[in-house]
This record gives structure tokens, sequence and C-alpha cells, in this order.
């Protein structure tokens, strides 16, 4: 401790003042004025820079992509109707020919009351639309019209036992209250890729505003695969079933090729605890893709293009000849994470987990033949929100005192399903580059 | 207006934008602050350029800065963590004398009769390592402890530093003061 003789000393050399130069002011405003415009630049090229990546990633990345069906899919469907068996409306209306039919074929052939309701929902549904389904010639586009009838509507049941699945299901070929005919196998039902949310990053426990951009690849149904990381890597979404007698009316021949998506988050962190971080964003999720169509609807006399993924509502028309579409599904997404520091050098390492909520704002499809239409998230049997949960390895570098990047891959799994009938998790992989600012 | 609500007021305006505010907090500290510079480094130049890197921290850290703690006290301690780095940036307390040094009673100093700048002077003459324990010791009141870590050295040689400082600190002012006699007679 100090005593008398630091307490001399103190009293000696305390209040002390020397005059500075003169210019020595003048040299910290210049300094300081220079620190600024550096910032800005920085700022700049920070921005630039993540507009690069925008672009870039998608191109570098090639597995950031969704895909509606898989070449083999279609190879099988096309085996199977070929292979056959029309069951005409007198069929179907006997019992157990048709009880045979199918429950020779799957297991997951639905129970006797369920296919009674469906074939007749069915018959009603097309009886219903018989005048609204028409097919156009490939020459001229000219709509000529073609009545469907009951007695030569046919449905394969037999030939694979995936096509009785599409047979048996009721979802598959379901009518809602609305009156609109579901077409959808639902092993296959949706294997859309949502991206996550922002990354995290962790400095000096100080809060910082965080900018994100992250790409993926991954499924939206964990009945498309085998679960965990196998659904990664599960068949995608086909479209299959829109065959309302593949020989007097017209076939579905839809489908989807492999798109990009991309992410553009923001948040901020603030730390907790002695080594915890806290990080809460908002970000825009979008999905493109281009797809083949066969089918319009007709909007009260506008054409609108119908995508691999959209229900066939009365009023559909099928085409002899496909067109392009492309096809935009667009998310909010709103994630709350946890993150831990591994290493916390120079370049630190930190695992995180939290929860994301999703909301679909958008699902629009385009056609430069045909005008543009938007679907709502529940005539897709969407659930407009779900939540999933994340886990996440983030490594970053600080650029400067206030700048750093970080580089961050995540996979995500759904906690509630997309649909309503609480079959589907989506779960996906990704990777991402994160901007931070830290708050002086 | 008193000093502290001085300060406050003055912190406030630089952290709105205010440039008229920051010449003023340096108009305000500078003297001060380049006095305490000098003390660390060997000259003035010396210290001005210390003193320019610390303005900017200081002007780029004041939104952070604490505004129950004293302004002064915060930016005094800017200036002293910039003359250490810039000793050990450039070398000089790469190397520390770690020779014994004998355990003697000092006296009581008659510092009274010497000006500030003989006292200043009698400080530059110690060795680097010496002078900075000696001045975060005797004059800004750290402990040894403290020392330590700023210095990044063991809490040893900081005792060791200092204890040696005020034996050669002690020859100087005798030996200033022998001088003084005999000129008086």
């Amino acid at each position: 401790m100090s005593g008398k003789y630091e307490k001399q000393w103190k009293d000696a050399m305390s209040g002390a003042s020397v005059e500075p130069s003169e210019n020595l002011w003048g040299n910290i405003a210049a300094n300081m004025d220079a620190e600024r415009g550096r910032n800005n630049w920085l700022t700049i090229l920070l921005i630039a820079a993540t507009v690069t990546v925008a672009f870039a990633f998608p191109l570098t990345v090639g597995n950031s992509s969704f895909e509606a069906r898989p070449d083999e899919y279609n190879e099988l469907v096309q085996s199977s109707i070929d292979d056959n068996t029309t069951v005409d409306n007198a069929s179907i209306e006997d019992q157990n020919t048709i009880d045979k039919s199918i429950t020779d074929e799957t297991e997951f052939v639905a129970n006797q009351s369920d296919k009674e309701n469906l074939l007749a929902q069915n018959n009603t549904e097309i009886s219903d639309t018989d005048q609204d389904i028409r097919i156009i010639t490939s020459n001229d586009k000219k709509l000529t019209e073609r009545t469907a009838e009951l007695n030569t509507n046919s449905i394969a049941v037999t030939g694979s036992n995936d096509i009785s699945v599409l047979a048996a299901d009721p979802y598959g070929l379901g009518l809602d209250d609305s009156g609109v005919l579901y077409a959808l196998e639902p092993d296959a039902l949706e294997n859309h890729y949502l991206l996550p949310f922002y990354l995290s990053q962790p400095h000096e426990m100080e809060r910082e505003l965080l900018a994100s951009l992250n790409m993926g690849r991954g499924s939206a149904s964990s009945a498309g695969g085998s679960s965990g990381i196998g659904n990664l890597f599960a068949s995608d979404r086909y479209e299959a079933l829109a065959d309302f007698g593949s020989n007097k009316i017209s076939t579905d021949d839809r489908y989807e090729n492999k798109g990009i998506t991309s992410y553009l988050g923001a948040g901020i962190e603030v730390p907790f605890g002695e080594k915890l971080a806290l990080l809460a964003g908002v970000g825009y999720l979008a999905q493109k893709a281009t797809g083949m169509s066969n089918i319009v609807v007709d909007d009260g006399g506008e054409y609108k293009p119908v995508s691999a993924y959209d229900p066939i509502e009365p009023g559909a028309v099928f085409l002899s000849d496909s067109y392009e579409y492309s096809v935009l599904n667009s998310f909010l997404n709103i994630p709350i994470t946890v993150k831990y520091p591994f290493i916390n050098k120079k370049v630190k390492l930190r695992g995180g987990i939290g929860l994301s909520t999703d909301i679909m704002v958008g699902h629009k499809v385009s056609s430069s033949e045909y005008s543009s239409a938007s679907y709502q998230p529940k005539a897709m049997e969407y659930k407009p929100v779900v939540f999933s949960g994340l886990a996440n390895l983030d490594v970053r570098y600080d650029l400067s005192e206030s700048y750093g990047v970080a580089f961050e891959m995540g996979y995500r799994k759904g906690l509630t399903s997309i649909d309503e009938s609480q079959q589907y998790y989506p779960s996906s992989f990704t990777a991402g580059l994160v901007l931070f600012y830290k708050i002086r | 207006m008193p000093a502290n609500l001085y300060e406050s007021n003055l912190i406030q305006r630089c952290c709105d934008g205010d440039r008229t505010a920051y010449r003023e907090l340096y108009d305000y500290t500078a003297g001060e602050l380049l006095a305490i510079a000098i003390r660390y480094m060997r000259s003035k130049q010396e210290a001005e350029d210390v003193l320019q890197e610390a303005y900017i921290k200081i002007f780029k850290n004041l939104a952070s800065f604490n505004r129950q703690a004293s302004v002064k006290t915060w930016m005094i301690r800017i200036v002293i963590n910039t003359s250490l780095n810039t000793l050990r940036k450039d070398q000089h307390v790469s190397s520390w004398d770690l020779s014994i040094v004998e355990d003697k009673e000092f006296n009581e100093l008659p510092l009274d009769q010497f000006e500030y700048s003989e006292l200043l002077g009698f400080i530059h003459q110690l060795p680097v390592g010496c002078k900075s324990v000696f001045n975060l010791y005797a004059i800004e009141g750290y402990n040894h402890k403290e020392i330590a870590g700023m210095l990044e050295i063991s809490e040893g040689t900081s005792k060791s530093q200092y204890h040696r400082a005020k034996m050669l600190l002690q020859e100087m002012i005798i030996s200033s003061e022998e001088k003084l006699k005999t000129k008086v007679i």
C-alpha cells in the first residue's frame, strides 16, 4: 500500500499541466476524419460484398435447390399408367372388385368407408366439372371442349404399390369443402427448401447488429424419406394424380426443375451470463424454380398457370402442349437462438440452438404465356405458420474493431407440421455468411 | 457549474455529435494528460504521439463511457495504457533488470526543494521498466498486482523494479541536494 514516501511524490507531481504543441489538435482532428472516411468505405464495401455474395452464392453452391419431381418417379408413373387396369364406373360400384384390387397392392390402403367416400366423391366431382374440362390442341392453342364421361373415367389401382397408394389415400384424391380436388401423393407432398435464419456472432460479449445471407437444401417433408439426416436427401416431391382417365380426358403432365433458394436476414445479439448470447432477428426467404405444366385454370375468362405443386381446381384446362412456368415461394422467418463459444480466440467457433417461426407470405406462379397467379397457403393445405428447431455452428473472423464476418452451417427441423394432416415436418441443411456490426 | 456536471454535459454534447464539444474536451484535459504521458515517455514529442492516439480512442469510445465514473480518471487510464503499449511495442520494456535489490530504509525526501521539472528529470533518468512501475505505483496509486497485470510481469518483478526505482531516485536526489548545498556555501 502507498505510504508517506509515495504521498510525497504524488503531491509533488499531481496537478501538473504541460501545454501541448499547436498542431496536436489538428493532427487528432485529421485522424478522426480519416477514421470516419475509412469506416464509411468499409461499410460500403461490406454492403457491396453482401450483394455480391447474394448473387454469387447460389451459383457456387449448386445444392441450394429444390426439385419437385424426380425422373425416376416420372418413369414409375408412366409405367403404371401403361399397365393399369381401368376401373370403370360399374367397377367402382362393385365394392368387392375395388377391395381386391386395392388391398392386394399395399399396406397403405384406406379402410372401406374411406374408399367408398373417396370414390363417391371422385365421381361426384368429375360429374360436377364435366363442362369445365377441355383440351387445347397443340397447333393453334384453340380450346376444344370435350366432355368427360363418367362411365369412362378410370383410376389406376394396379401396376405398382405406389399407384395403389395414390388411389387409396383420401388425401391423394380427396375434395375439400370448397370443392378442390386434391391430386397429391402424400409421401411426396412437398419438398421445398426452407433456408434458415440469420447467423449469430459473439464478440467480447457486446451487443451487435447482424445481417446474414444463408443458402441451403432440405426437405420440407419428413415423410419423403427417412428420418433425421437421411431426410435431407429424401426424394423430392412429385405430382402424379391428376389422371382423370388417361385415355378419355387428359393426363397431368407437370414437373418442376431444381431451383434456387436464398435467405436474407437481420437481427441483434445480446449477451447474457458469462458466455452465452441470445440472438433474435427476422428474415426473408425466397425459393424460386421453373417447371413445365400442361394445366391452366380458367379464372373468369383469363387463363392462369398451375404449377406442379398446385391443386387442380374446377375450371382446370388440360393442354395438349406443356408450357414453362416459374414459381416463387416466400416466407417470413423469425428466429431466436442461444449461442455458446467453444473457441474464443482470433478466430471464434460457436455452437447454437434455437427456435424459428416461419410464416408463408406468398406462393406465386408465373408464365410468359399466361397471366400470373397467386395461391393462398390454405388452398394448398399448408399451414401458414410453422415452428422449427435450429442447431448451428459458426466460425467468425473480426475484420476490425466494429465489423466482422462469419460462416455458419446449420440444421433445422420442423417441430410442428407444415400440413393440416400433421404428417410432414420440414428439415433443411444450410450454409451462409453473416456480417455483424458492434453497437457502441 | 460543478466540474462533474460540466464534464457530464460535455460528454453528452460529444455523444450528440457536436464537434465543438470534442475540441472543448480536448482543451479541458490535454495539458494534464500530456503531463502524465511525458512521465512515461522519453520526450514531449513521444508523449504527444501517445496523446494523439489516446484521444482518438477516447473519442471513438466516448459513447460507451460509464457516466457514473469520472471522465478524467477514465481518460488518464487510456493515456497510461496507450503509453505502456507504445513502450511495449518499441520494446523498451522487453527486458527487465531482475538484479537483487538491497532492502534499505528510505529517508523522508526533501522534494519540496525541487521544481516540478527537476523531479520529472529524475524520473526520466530511471530505466524504462523502473520508471513505469514507479509512475504507476507511487503517483497513479496502482498496487503491484494491478501493475503486474498492466505490464504483463510478475508481482515480484513489479516490487523489485519499484524498490530499485526508489533507490536510484534517492541517490539522484541526495546527489542533487549536495550540489545545491555546495552552491549555496
